[in-house]
């Protein structure tokens, strides 16, 4: 590990703590008058004949002037959306004097009708995300975009694992890029953003990889538990909302710049190649599906690697927003440019099919030694646009527009694993993927007398994916010693997904009585979507058969050999389309009595999907649709214990649409079992509960435990189906029923400066499926047989959690953070055989944040992640086999698998008008 | 305003009650087209068809032909199917090819219409040899075939590529085998048939009843590939009586990797395996893969009076191990037994692996050469000895090919055209077989329906008896 950088962060971090003592002191604490919650950050200015002196309140409220000359001073408190206070009377009659001047500022937000436009700052702040918690109907935990700011965080997959019940499925180079919610996989989660579901940019799955979206670009992350009515309920797990930032109401300007680096990089070199060369399209897409290749059509230019010699990652922000025109039109532009030198080091073990004697004993052919170089290039941009024709009616427009380049490059050694001299392989991938994301949304709220109100929501969203012209690379030789290469066929593939929505949403509200709200409204959605695959492979193979020996890449002689390889296959499997039509409709009533609300609702979605396959139409299943319609009731019920504490209880049922390639019935045949879609699975329907005690004890501190209970029907998973008398195919399938229950606590507490925050899942989730054992019948004959497992959900983790320890201190303007990740172990890769799933180890994550307001403009913030550079670990739970390989240590599992991807380091700067 | 707010709602309360219960999933997936099989006539055909290839009458096959479940095409003696492009046989239904010695049916490639030129000649080049093109793909069954019999039939230049099978047990876009059979309930007969080049494996079968006796093989496989029988999983019968000339890697190689029931259990008896291995890459592990006959990865079976000539290994039965990078995984070596296998080799590398260097083959003391002969008494199984006394002793006599090879490598010498493998009366071959076992009898006999004639193990080893019994080519 590099101390240098975490000395100088422990040094930073110092120079925060330092304090002062003095005598002469005038104190106090300050509260919102209504709420009675300590105000955090107030101004609190003290003139006196010893001069002018300005602080600002903690965390708790309170605020200190010590070692003041006696005298007469005058107090002076401002904060916004507050009335200013003002006490000309303190008198410190000593030096040892000390006088108390406590106060409560009244909201004047609540004296205006109708208020439109919050401040900004108050919307981003953490004050506002716990209050949003508070008078919330349903359960939601909330990050504001305050707290990602002062977080070690830069994109919204690494902000997701702070979020109670809430772990990431981290890419190969270390980012969180998936959320599992409650134990629940990434297939029953949804993804919004400012409420409009967005469509995906993966080949095969409906989830957003969520280190699409910058994390500076969001106001907050809303993690919705329990979905009302009026949302879209395919949240079995929960439901992501992105709200974007929103125009502020006075003219704002946000800039930062910050520089950074890998650790891995300091490690070893960066080995990256140009992507000018890449062809956007295969030959086939160019030239018609029977065109015949010839080797000169494909580029190896990106099998040219070169070190970069000073990795430094670079982060770019701006943001601009006013209301002008009388504050009618309101706007904010943002950009966000993020170019990231990323990788990790990996240690695999290759599994290959079980072996029967003792049954299913694992089997493994080769260690992987990877070494991922991957350049990430993340812009993110925004625009939107209201403009308020008066406080009644509303027209916003919001456009989003992600993209995320990745310029990967794997590195890869494989020798045996079994000891001995052997062939060995040294493999590189250069893959360059290209995700989009585009959303325009044209929304318009309008109030047409005081208890009837609509908004209306028009959107048009794209997601693309595009891999050009993936190429690998495989050298041989035939000793670790050799050092003559040879050079194996090498693949081209070209792959992209496109996924079109356009959607409409209407929600209209109605005040039946003062204590009563009826809702209602619809949304229709439709969907294009397709995937396109084609591949080809170069041999070279020399005259006389022969394995060329490599020298470059530029010399090598490429040929299609046999000749029948320079058709690309575009009849591949992979290959599909399909659309989807959502209707949806729900109404949903709002009791308001004294201390009870009573949400209570149903929602009906109508799901149509149809799809279009390579399939032979000799085939079953070369196209269908599917459709289903469901009911979702709902009820959330809310009970203020008092001002500060709110008991919830709710009910909601929710579903979870198989994914369009897992209704394919096209049979991907690997080496020891063939996959296939499954055109039969049904549809996942879950009843969900939800119990949960909140406590707001001030704008800062609170704590929230609670307990839920989901059964799922028809979960998807995967397994062997018999396909003919003795034919096996591993697909989705619905495996009957899956419980998943566990307890949720989240806390933090402030002390003056000092603040510990954290949450704490435990979840316990059970599944049964069909598994495939090899093993010795009763003649002692090696047999395949079926056996059922029982095993939780792949994913989850029976205890997760987050530990958080800052120091904020007003005066000073310094802002620090300590932030541990618990993930319990899990289940990574559910595997086809019994008892030999892939387990990956409990791991803790450690960050680091601070930040230190230079001046009134002026942030300087560091952040560097990985602290402890703790490995993520996956074993496979049997008997270790391979005591004494490398890694091996543990005679009760298998290791399979290492990752490390050490720290990272990042300082910059922020401006803000 | 109040008046209208409720017909709002009101109207969406009726939406709801609309869908007011939930609705399971409504599925309509498309029917295979399943398009009335046409009877064939002569001339091109691609589609779905079914019926008789007549009598010494051609066909063309201009695209993909499929046979439907439950039907059956027949190929008549003399009938000959040639591919005018990379088509394949999708077989869900049955093919019967029933050729006789004096009409072989043909399934051959003729590009534009006109039938290839082989190229047999020592040392050809691989990369330009017409074998290993990939002129058409393969007659691919289905887990829904419950036979596919060939006799006295041509297979040659297919091993194409195959897009989305709609076949079971073929990759995504790779290439396709000559002959797949994936029906371990199936019956799968080869007898006294052809087989010449192809890409990958000629004959690939992941579960079957097997029967695959006195063919010809020559020139399996490009850069991969076995001669006769890459065999997984779930595949019983006997594999005896071929000869195979040239494979690219072994000449038979059961496994009983793949998931399915039964075990797999072959009887592989008096087959001739010649120059078997060497075609393989040359390079790394490529070496390592094997020359004859393989038994690997949980199989079971019997291995009796074959006659290896040059083949880079003789015998190998699998432990698990690293074998020069390869990782190969145990075969059922309690059920495996052998004896009266026959090597002989031009060079030191051969005879040095007569028992395969790091394997389990145990030397069995009715081979020939005699193992305790050249064997030091310290040897163990699968350490490596000094078998130079054996370097191109006991040759095995055939009618006409000379041995020692007379020049080039073991890799150039493909093709059986122009040689004779009989064995000569004086041969050391010459009763020396084990006759004491019955062979597997899976499948029935039957001129049509199953194996014509199953024979017994010879009492000659290799694939010719002189009594004329064993191969008839």
């Amino acid at each position: 590990m590099n101390g240098f950088f975490i000395r100088k962060a422990l040094l930073f971090l110092c120079i925060g703590l330092a304090t002062y003592s003095f005598a002469g002191t005038i104190k106090g604490k300050i509260a919102d008058k209504k709420t009675g919650e300590p105000l955090v950050g107030a101004t609190v200015t003290v003139s006196g004949k010893g001069g002018s002196f300005t602080s600002k309140t903690s965390l708790d409220g309170s605020y200190i002037f010590k070692k003041l000359p006696e005298g007469s001073y005058t107090v002076k408190i401002q904060f916004v959306g507050y009335t200013e206070f003002t006490n000309d009377k303190v008198i410190l009659k000593s030096a040892d004097d000390i006088a108390v001047v406590n106060t409560d500022l009244s909201d004047i937000n609540t004296s205006l009708a109708n208020i439109t436009v919050n401040s900004k700052k108050s919307r981003e702040s953490d004050e506002f995300a716990r209050k949003t918690e508070h008078f919330s109907d349903n359960v939601v935990n909330i990050v504001s975009a305050r707290a990602i700011e002062v977080s070690p965080d830069i994109t919204v997959g690494n902000v997701l694992q702070r979020v109670s019940g809430v772990s990431v499925v981290r890419t190969n180079s270390g980012d969180g890029q998936y959320a599992i919610i409650r134990g629940m996989d990434q297939r029953y989660n949804y993804t919004t953003v400012n409420g409009i579901k967005i469509p995906s940019p993966n080949d095969k799955q409906r989830s957003i990889p969520m280190d699409i979206f910058p994390a500076d670009m969001i106001e907050r992350l809303e993690i919705v538990k329990a979905p009302t009515p009026k949302m879209e309920g395919d949240a079995i797990g929960g439901a992501m909302n992105l709200v974007m930032k929103d125009a502020p109401s006075t003219l704002t300007v946000n800039a930062n710049l910050a520089l950074g680096m890998s650790q891995v990089f300091l490690n070893r070199a960066f080995s990256g190649y140009s992507t000018s060369g890449i062809a956007s399209k295969a030959p086939n897409e160019i030239n018609g599906t029977s065109y015949v290749a010839k080797p000169a059509d494909f580029s190896t230019s990106q099998l040219n690697y070169h070190n970069v010699g000073l990795p430094a990652n670079t982060f770019a922000a701006l943001s601009i927003g006013n209301r002008i025109f009388n504050k009618r039109l309101g706007f904010l532009l943002a950009g966000s440019f993020q170019s990231i030198y990323r990788g990790g080091n990996t240690t695999y073990y290759n599994s290959l099919a079980p072996g029967p004697d003792p049954a299913n004993s694992p089997n493994f052919d080769v260690i992987q030694y990877r070494k991922y170089s991957n350049l990430q290039s993340r812009l993110g941009t925004h625009l939107k646009l209201d403009y308020a024709f008066n406080p009644d009616h509303k027209i916003t427009l919001y456009n989003l527009f992600l993209q995320l380049d990745e310029a990967g490059h794997r590195s890869m050694l494989t020798v045996p694993v079994l000891p001995g001299p052997g062939e060995v392989h040294n493999l590189d991938r250069s893959q360059f993927t290209r995700k989009t994301v585009y959303n325009s949304t044209l929304s318009g709220t309008d109030r047409f007398t005081k208890d009837f109100a609509l908004d209306w929501s028009l959107a048009y969203s794209l997601a693309t994916s595009k891999t050009p012209d993936w190429v690998e690379m495989d050298l041989l030789r035939t000793d670790i010693t050799s050092t003559t290469y040879f050079i194996k066929p090498v693949s081209h593939i070209w792959t992209h997904s496109r996924d079109e929505d356009k959607a409409g949403y209407l929600n209209l509200t109605y005040n039946v009585t003062k204590n009563f709200e009826l809702a209602g409204g619809g949304m229709y959605r439709s969907k294009d979507r397709s995937n396109f695959y084609t591949q080809y492979n170069l041999s070279t193979v020399i005259p006389g058969g022969f394995q060329q020996v490599y020298s470059t890449i530029n010399n090598t002689v490429f040929s299609f050999s046999p000749a029948s390889n320079a058709i690309g296959d575009s009849t591949n499997g992979n290959n599909y389309s399909a659309t989807e039509k959502v209707s949806a409709g729900y109404i949903q009533g709002k009791w308001n009595l004294k201390n009870l609300q009573i949400l209570a609702g149903a929602r009906s979605e109508h799901t149509e999907l149809s799809y279009v396959s390579q399939l032979s139409s000799q085939a079953a299943g070369k196209f269908g649709t599917i459709s289903y319609t469901d009911l979702l009731p709902s009820v959330h019920i809310k009970y203020a214990i008092d001002a500060r504490q709110n008991l919830r209880a709710s009910y909601y049922t929710a579903i979870s649409r198989p994914s369009y390639f897992e209704y394919i019935p096209a049979n991907i045949t690997g080496d020891y079992y063939t996959e296939s879609g499954n055109f039969n699975i049904k549809h996942t329907q879950s009843d969900n509960y939800d119990l949960r005690y909140e406590n707001y004890f001030s704008a800062t501190d609170h704590l929230f435990a609670g307990v839920f209970y989901k059964h799922l029907s028809n979960p998807i998973e995967y397994a062997f189906q018999q396909v003919s008398n003795n034919g096996y195919v591993y697909e989705p399938q619905n495996l009957g029923n899956a419980t998943n229950y566990g307890f949720e606590l989240v806390f933090s507490k402030y002390i003056r400066n000092w603040g510990l925050s954290g949450n704490y899942t435990y979840t316990h989730s059970a599944i049964t499926t069909t598994k495939q054992v090899y093993g010795l019948d009763a003649t002692l004959h090696p047999s395949y047989s079926y056996a059922n497992q029982t095993r939780p959900l792949q994913g989850q983790s029976d205890h997760i959690g987050n530990l958080s320890l800052l120091y904020k201190n007003p005066k000073n303007g310094f802002d620090g953070q300590l932030s541990l990740v618990y993930t319990g172990k899990r289940i990574n890769v559910v595997s086809p055989y019994l008892g030999l799933d892939f387990w990956q180890r409990a791991t803790t994550q450690l960050d680091f944040s601070a930040e230190k307001k230079l001046n009134k403009r002026f942030t300087a913030f560091i952040k560097v992640t990985n602290l402890l550079n703790n490995p993520i670990i996956v074993d496979v739970l049997h008997a270790n086999t391979l005591l004494g390989r490398p890694e091996q240590t543990d005679a009760s599992k298998i290791l399979v698998q290492k990752d490390v991807f050490n720290q990272t380091y990042m300082a910059g700067l922020r401006f803000k008008l | 305003m109040k008046n209208k707010i409720s017909i709002i709602f009101t109207a969406l309360i009726v939406q709801l009650a609309f869908y007011s219960c939930t609705k399971q999933e409504v599925t309509s997936i498309s029917s295979p087209v399943f398009s009335v099989s046409q009877s064939v006539k002569p001339g091109n055909i691609s589609g779905t068809i079914k019926g008789t290839l007549q009598s010494d009458s051609i066909y063309w096959v201009t695209g993909d032909v499929t046979i439907n479940k439950g039907d059956t095409v027949t190929a008549q003696p003399g009938a000959k199917i040639y591919f005018t492009g990379n088509y394949n046989f999708f077989i869900h239904g049955n093919l019967l090819s029933i050729g006789t010695q004096n009409k072989p049916v043909w399934f051959t490639a003729a590009p534009n219409k006109t039938l290839l030129v082989k190229k047999d000649i020592p040392g050809q080049d691989p990369t330009t040899d017409p074998a290993y093109r990939g002129w058409w793909g393969g007659l691919l069954g289905d887990t829904t075939t419950q036979f596919m019999i060939l006799k006295w039939t041509h297979i040659e230049f297919g091993g194409g590529t195959v897009g989305t099978s709609p076949v079971f047990g073929i990759k995504n876009a790779s290439t396709a085998y000559m002959i797949s059979f994936v029906n371990p309930k199936g019956m799968f007969v080869l007898e006294d048939s052809w087989l010449y080049g192809g890409v990958d494996d000629p004959i690939r079968i992941q579960g079957g009843m097997i029967h695959i006796m006195r063919n010809t093989s020559e020139k399996g496989g490009y850069t991969g590939g076995e001669g006769i029988g890459n065999i997984k999983a779930g595949t019983v019968g006997n594999v005896a009586y071929n000869l195979i000339i040239g494979p690219n890697t072994n000449g038979v190689k059961p496994s009983n990797n793949g998931g399915r029931n039964p075990q797999t259990n072959i009887y592989a008896y008096n087959n001739t395996i010649l120059n078997g291995g060497y075609r393989r890459l040359r390079v790394g592990n490529s070496l390592g893969r094997g020359g004859s006959i393989n038994y690997e990865e949980g199989s079971e079976g019997l291995i009796y009076n074959n006659l290896f000539v040059n083949c880079m290994f003789g015998l190998r039965i699998v432990g698990t191990a690293n074998y020069l990078g390869n990782a190969l995984i145990v075969a059922d070596t309690a059920h495996i037994s052998y004896g009266y296998n026959f090597n002989y080799g031009d060079s030191a590398a051969t005879v040095n692996q007569f028992y395969p260097v790091n394997f389990l083959t145990k030397p069995q003391p009715t081979d020939i050469p005699t193992p305790s002969s050249y064997l030091p008494a310290s040897y163990t199984v699968g350490s490596v000895y000094d078998g130079s006394v054996n370097i191109q002793k006991n040759n095995p006599q055939f009618v006409y090919y000379p041995l020692p090879q007379a020049s080039g490598t073991l890799a150039d010498i493909s093709f059986a055209t122009g040689w004779d493998f009989r064995l000569k009366p004086t041969s050391p071959c010459v009763g020396k077989g084990f006759i004491n076992f019955t062979p597997l009898s899976q499948i029935p006999v039957d001129p049509i329906y199953g194996a014509t004639e199953v024979t017994p193990p010879g009492s000659d080893i290799g694939c010719y008896q002189l009594n004329g019994s064993g191969n008839k080519h």
